[in-house]
């Protein structure tokens, strides 16, 4: 999947990256720390959503699925 | 309990501007984005957060963690007559320019037949057609 990239394109995509990551482990542990049911669906699927938006931005650069 | 409900509250509006905060980062990745595919999988990321805020934002509207301020009829109709003003200003440049579009036609009419820019095609800017000027009646009759 990975063509020409641009040297910003690299960059940001390292740095979206490390978003998406810090959002996984974040929203993951907002659902352990919370005591509405609903606000604790809400962190687990905002979580796996996330993680999939990771995994298809890091096809961008050779990453596969893990 | 209340602590629990703090807590939460606390919670929510943190995942409120974490994905405020992503939805800004994605928009900047987009704009400098070279490549469509990339584009593409990075507005599909920009989509996902948008409906996540939403979901976040109605659950803590519903819970009551979350009560932006109304705005007040006196604002309202400031900005309203702030709008209309710009619409005015809009009104008057657009009439300029049809009056510059006016004149320039009645100027050295030789010189209009020129290469539009646009389309690459060697035309005569005098007669009115698809891609040039064609005058502002249609928008504003008399």
């Amino acid at each position: 999947m990975m063509g020409q990239r641009t040297a910003r394109e690299l960059l940001d995509l390292e740095g979206h990256l490390m978003l998406e990551t810090n959002l996984v482990g974040q929203f993951n542990h907002f659902a352990q720390e919370c005591t509405n049911p609903q606000l604790q669906q809400l962190c687990h699927s905002i979580s796996r959503s996330r993680k999939d938006c990771f995994q298809r931005l890091a096809q961008h650069i050779n990453v596969g699925f893990m | 309990m209340q602590g629990d409900q703090v807590t939460d509250k606390n919670l929510c509006l943190s995942m409120l501007n974490e994905l405020k905060f992503n939805a800004t980062c994605l928009t900047s990745r987009i704009l400098e984005c070279a490549d469509q595919q990339l584009r593409q999988d990075y507005m599909h990321a920009l989509n996902q957060t948008f409906d996540e805020q939403m979901q976040v934002y109605n659950l803590a509207h519903q819970q009551g963690w979350y009560k932006p301020m109304q705005a007040e009829q006196n604002m309202i109709s400031q900005v309203q007559n702030s709008a209309q003003k710009m619409m005015t200003e809009q009104q008057q440049s657009m009439m300029t320019q049809h009056h510059q579009a006016q004149y320039q036609a009645t100027q050295a009419p030789y010189q209009q037949n020129i290469v539009n820019p646009n389309t690459g095609i060697f035309q005569n800017y005098n007669q009115p057609n698809q891609y040039n000027y064609g005058g502002m009646q249609q928008y504003y009759p008399r």
